[in-house]
């Protein structure tokens, strides 16, 4: 019973701060050889192959970090570059997410082309599923949504713990913070590895110029869905150009 | 059981504070929640849900007085539920039927400490489960530290207490057994489980009563003192296996065999390959490569010759090995070696075993090759001299075999996350034999003046060993790190060999003027040693400039004796003037320095490096043992180096460099002595060389269009020679070439390679284009005279990719060379060969389960100044159909070459020489294969590839 009380107030922790400010790093995995595996065209010998091959490669991920004050939010990569690597251009990814005036304004690189979306916050539709667990001291409830134009299901993990509304990847609309995005069990999986709620965020990481071609959010959807299904029938993976 | 009848309670009363009032579309649900002492929870969540699958309608959080209120819910059935953290989660379901609002009242919410296990599990739903009296973890939920014990992980378990001892206690019980998979583990010390056995090979962990042997006789249960705890273990998640075998059989004696088979899990591989043919098709993909070499297939950042190149940059080597004679060859190598002239036979066998984990790699390779090569080659060479034309016709036949057994060892652990070590042994064993016989005539003008009938006879054999260590550190300043290493690497060889000539010296009258006969038997040891070691550093200067600092160094020493014979009526007498001793060594030091910035896409490195050579040699004669001559030499230079790379975007890459090369002259090429091994190509060595010295410049652009399909991308390259490696050539009036290594000033060469792709029509028809472009400047000393040649070649080419469906597509090719060559000695020879060829590939699903292929290909070489025409057309086709469920047989009949039409022919034209040669090669025949594989295969009959 001793182990049960520790284990609980250890994720009891946080709770009586109403935090609204803060930043939150996460590690993003892609796991590409189940994201290859599940397309249409590849054979189980080519999926074998792979796994052969890459799957004991390393796999360090991409860290990225969400800022977040005043019901608005910042999430992009943490650094531009990890040290002594040739220097190499990453797609973009700058989602900025107003939760007061419902919008988003995202700076995406997808398929070739980096995309301005400036659109309204639409509301995710989440399904609350009845299971707990601990993430970086935080108890975190489990809720599920779909992504129809990528096909994908989206599991998120958020804690009532910090109580700003908003997630990694652009997620959010749960009540309490999104520590971890898992799609399609594990083909990408982003999780919290460092909750920061002490240092005030004097302003957030926004940058005065936002170049990109200017797009609503679901001229893009149309665009992806199309690129896709191009991209399949052509045996390509989509999804070297696409963020998944 | 608590906590059901405080739902039940709190059900009732959510009923009995129903209002009732008239339809609206929407209600209102308000309620407070507190704890079981009645104090309110403050900022306490609650969500309104949807009863039939649990959708989020909204949420909200309670007031300071614990009150909470959603308004304009829409009708429907909805379930509230309250979290508080520490306290077990709550739910309500509400039914609004036709009231307004709807007041839950006072919502208890128990705290998890005093409640028992069981409720918490089933209410809060941990990652554990209830089964029976079976409460069940999760493993995976539970994170631990790498090379944690089951222990460690029992710590992080809700309701497990582990005395200091290493005594378990579960839910306030002590746990007397424990067993893995069902079965006990090691005796009865329930210890001995979890103290050794390592986390993370654990997927569940169960805890339930025990049960003594009575009760489990008789089936009664009392209630147990003690509890039993199992352990499952996990299934090895990512094993696999697949292999495939094909078998053809043909006429004129083809067959072919070819299988290979692998079989993994997460940390091992093991693999096995095997081909025999005497098709001269070798049969092995690069597919075939990564099954057979596993994680071990592509190496990144491997390459221990440190230079200027980024420490941390992602370079890549294909394989272990070096380059150099035979023997040096890496399996990766005689892994492709395919497309040979002529009729060939092969056999390649290779079992390969990796092993991976826990931050340890172990590889064991081993591979078997043997190849057999039997060719008969006609040759054709003019040499454009100052006032006459070298013609040289020859027509020989060789019989090749050669056999290796090679062996690789690789060990490569990382200690902590700052260091790596890794080492390498590698071992060969090869034998060869070459049989070579023909004739060459040589004429001057039309006029013959030589003839010449030769027999060489070869056996060589030898064996080598190479051992490698490295050392990699990174430092705790994020940037900072550093490499070490040496490696060994020793060979030996000896060949023994006969040749024979008969040579006949014409005037030009054709009247015979001299003969001369040579028989000599040859035999040749020589060893060779290199040791290397290499070091580096980077050193980090803020966030974007890195500063790295590389050092060299490499002794070559060959020895080794060549003994010649000759056989003069049938006496053996040693050949004083060819035979020698001969001790040599090539001390290489290197020194560099470079500053690379990188940020954003953005890499820019500029350095130098000062490198020095010496050169000794020593030859001393076989009979007498004394000095014939000495080379003692020391080159040094400085080379600078710089390079650009910028990526604009992630579709467009920019790049520029510029080098400074320099080459040593070989010791063979150094030492001070004639060689008339063949008396009509006398060879002298030059003690008078220096190190080839150019600049080399490059521009590259590669750009992207992902949304459009659409690739571009264009290279030059320019290279301005200081003084280049040339030859000395002079021809006397016999024909008797003497040649010798010279420097010589300037010579450039320029390349141009540029290639499109785009989509006339996306996914059905492709266009890629290529187009390249060559302009080599030369010179050379012919006679006395120096000689300017300049080779322009021009080789656009265009592929179109037809792919309408699975089932049909057309793939066309066609390309055209032009090489122009202009003498500067003789224009009037000036020359240009054109090459065309064009090729049609059809594969079709036909009826009935049947597929075919067709590849008709066609190639013409023309060469206006000499009137020569050569057309080679070659049609290859195949009937296949497939057998078994998914595809896993296939029965193959192949017509190779229908037209009977196949020979090995090449032109080429190099400094003053134009030269054609055919090779009698393998031409019609037909095959039966049949293939199975165990993984079944595609049928689509697109190709796959990148772009």
């Amino acid at each position: 019973m001793k182990r049960l009380t520790i284990f609980l107030l250890l994720l009891s922790y946080g709770l009586s701060a109403q935090v609204e400010e803060g930043s939150i790093t996460y590690n993003r995995k892609t796991n590409w050889i189940s994201i290859m595996s599940k397309l249409p065209y590849i054979s189980q010998e080519e999926v074998d192959r792979s796994t052969l091959t890459w799957g004991k490669s390393e796999n360090k991920g991409t860290d990225l970090t969400l800022t977040f004050k005043d019901n608005k939010s910042v999430y992009t990569y943490s650094e531009e570059q990890t040290a002594n690597e040739w220097g190499w251009r990453r797609n973009e990814i700058l989602l900025i997410r107003d939760y007061s005036k419902k919008t988003i304004k995202d700076l995406r690189g997808e398929m070739g082309v980096t995309f301005l979306v400036e659109d309204e916050l639409k509301r995710t539709k989440w399904k609350i599923l009845n299971e707990i667990k601990e993430i970086e001291g935080y108890l975190c409830m489990k809720a599920e949504t779909t992504d129809p134009v990528k096909g994908q299901t989206i599991h998120a993990w958020f804690t009532d713990g910090i109580t700003f509304s908003g997630g990694p990847e652009g997620f959010g609309g749960l009540p309490g913070m999104i520590l971890e995005i898992d799609i399609n069990d594990g083909d990408a999986v982003i999780t919290a590895t460092k909750v920061n709620l002490e240092a005030p965020i004097e302003k957030l990481p926004i940058p005065k110029k936002m170049k990109g071609k200017k797009i609503t959010k679901t001229e893009l959807d149309t665009k992806i869905e199309k690129y896709i299904a191009e991209s399949i029938e052509g045996n390509k993976n989509p999804f070297w150009r696409l963020r998944f | 059981m608590l906590a059901f009848r405080y739902i039940l309670v709190l059900c009732l009363g959510l009923l009995l504070t129903q209002q009732s009032s008239a339809q609206s579309p929407t209600y209102q649900i308000d309620g407070v929640v507190e704890d079981t002492l009645g104090n309110s929870l403050i900022f306490a969540t609650v969500l309104l849900l949807e009863k039939s699958d649990s959708t989020m309608v909204d949420f909200t959080r309670t007031e300071m007085d614990g009150s909470f209120r959603f308004k304009d819910v829409p009708r429907g059935n909805h379930i509230v539920k309250a979290t508080y953290v520490g306290y077990l989660p709550l739910t309500i379901p509400v039914n609004a039927g036709q009231e307004k609002k709807v007041n839950l009242g006072t919502v208890k919410m128990a705290e998890i400490a005093s409640e028992l296990m069981e409720v918490v599990i089933k209410a809060a739903k941990a990652p554990m489960k209830m089964r029976g009296d079976t409460i069940e973890y999760d493993a995976s939920t539970f994170k631990v530290p790498e090379g944690s014990t089951v222990e460690d992980l029992l710590r992080r378990l809700p309701g497990i207490d582990i005395e200091s001892d290493g005594s378990i206690n579960a839910d306030g019980k002590s746990v007397d057994e424990v067993t893995v998979d069902g079965k006990s583990f090691f005796g009865s010390d329930p210890k001995a489980a979890t103290k050794n056995l390592p986390a993370e090979g654990i997927s569940k962990v169960q805890v339930f009563d025990s049960k003594s042997e009575e009760e489990e006789i008789t089936g009664s249960v009392g209630e147990s003192e003690t509890k039993t705890m199992n352990l499952e273990l996990k299934e090895d998640f990512k094993r696999g296996g697949f292999g495939k075998v094909v078998a053809g059989i043909g006429d004129v004696s083809r067959k072919e065999l070819k299988g290979n088979y692998n079989k993994f899990n997460d940390k091992i591989q093991f693999s096995l390959v095997g081909v025999g043919n005497n098709t001269g098709r070798n049969g092995l993909s690069w597919d075939d490569y990564q099954d057979f070499m596993g994680s071990q297939s592509w190496n990144f950042g491997q390459d221990t010759d440190y230079g200027f190149g980024g420490g941390g940059g992602r370079f890549f080597s294909f394989g272990g090995g070096g380059r150099g004679n035979s023997i040096e060859q890496s399996i990766q190598s005689l892994f492709f070696n395919g497309g040979q002239r002529g009729f060939p036979e092969n056999y390649n066998t290779g079992i390969n075993l990796n092993y991976d984990h826990n931050k340890t790699k172990v590889s064991s390779v081993y591979y078997f090759n043997q190849s057999n090569l039997s060719a008969s080659t006609t040759t054709d060479e003019d040499k454009f001299y100052q006032g006459f034309t070298q013609n040289e016709a020859s027509a020989d036949s060789r019989d090749d075999k050669s056999q290796g057994h090679r062996v690789e060892f690789s060990f490569e652990k990382e200690i902590d996350s700052l260091h790596t070590i890794k080492v390498d042994l590698n071992g060969a064993f090869i034998n060869e034999n070459n049989i070579d016989a023909g004739n060459v005539s040589l004429s001057r003008d039309e006029n013959l003046t030589s003839s010449t009938n030769f027999e060489n006879r070869k056996n060589t054999s030898g064996h080598l060993l190479n051992g490698i260590a490295v050392f990699r550190k990174k430092f705790k300043k994020k940037g900072r790190n550093a490499g070490l290493n040496a490696s060994y690497l020793t060979t030996e060889l000896e060949d023994d060999w006969t040749q024979k000539s008969n040579i006949s010296f014409f005037d030009d009258q054709l009247m015979l003027t001299d003969r001369l006969i040579t028989d000599q038997d040859n035999n040749d040891l020589a060893t060779k040693s290199v040791f290397k070691a290499n070091a580096l550093y980077v050193e980090p200067i803020g966030k974007k400039f890195f500063w790295q600092t590389f050092l060299n160094h490499r002794n070559t020493s060959e020895d080794g004796e060549r003994v010649i014979t000759d056989l003069v009526d049938n006496n053996e007498e040693v050949n004083d003037f060819l035979s020698r001793i001969y001790d040599n060594s090539i001390i290489y030091n290197r020194v560099g320095t470079v500053l690379r910035y990188s940020n954003k896409g953005l890499n820019i490195s500029m350095g130098a490096a000062y490198q020095n050579f010496d050169l000794l040699g020593d030859f001393s004669s076989f009979l007498s043992g004394q000095s014939i001559g000495t080379v003692d030499k020391s080159f040094s230079q400085y080379i600078p180096n710089a390079s650009i790379r910028y990526s604009i975007n992630r579709n467009t890459n920019l790049s520029a460099s510029y080098n400074r090369n320099a080459n040593e002259p070989s010791i063979d090429d150094l030492q001070p002595i004639v060689d008339n091994l063949n008396p009509l190509f006398i060879r002298e060595g030059n003690p008078e060389l220096v190190p080839e010295v150019s600049d080399s410049y490059r521009v590259g652009l590669r750009k992207n269009f992902p949304l459009h399909d659409t690739r571009i991308n264009v290279n030059l390259t320019y290279q301005q020679y200081d003084t280049q490696f040339s030859t000395e050539e002079s021809v006397d009036q016999q024909l008797v070439t003497t040649y010798k290594p010279i420097n010589i000033e300037g010579g450039t060469s320029a390349s141009l390679w540029s290639n499109l792709s785009f989509p006339i029509k996306k996914n059905k028809l492709k266009v890629r284009a290529n187009y390249y472009v060559q302009v080599n400047d030369r010179n050379a000393l012919v006679n006395g005279e120096l000689n300017a040649t300049q080779v322009v070649s021009h080789s656009p080419s265009v592929k179109l990719d037809i792919t309408p469906s699975d089932d049909f597509t057309v793939y066309l090719e066609g390309s055209y060379g032009l090489s122009n060559t202009e003498y500067d000695l003789r224009p009037s020879q000036n020359q240009k060969t054109k090459n065309i060829g064009a090729s049609i590939e059809i594969n079709s699903k036909l009826f009935a389960g049947f597929y075919f292929n067709t590849n008709f290909s066609y190639e013409k070489y023309t060469n206006d100044r000499f009137d020569l025409t050569r057309t080679i057309p070659i049609w290859d086709s195949s009937i296949y159909k497939f057998f078994l469920e998914g595809n896993k047989l296939e029965v193959r009949l192949s017509l190779y070459d229908a037209l009977n039409q196949n020979q090995g022919f090449n032109q080429s034209a190099f400094g003053i020489s134009v030269r054609q040669s055919t090779t009698e090669t393998l031409a019609r025949y037909a095959m039966l294969s049949v293939a199975y594989n165990i993984r079944g295969m595609k049928s689509s009959v697109k190709k796959s590839g990148w772009w």
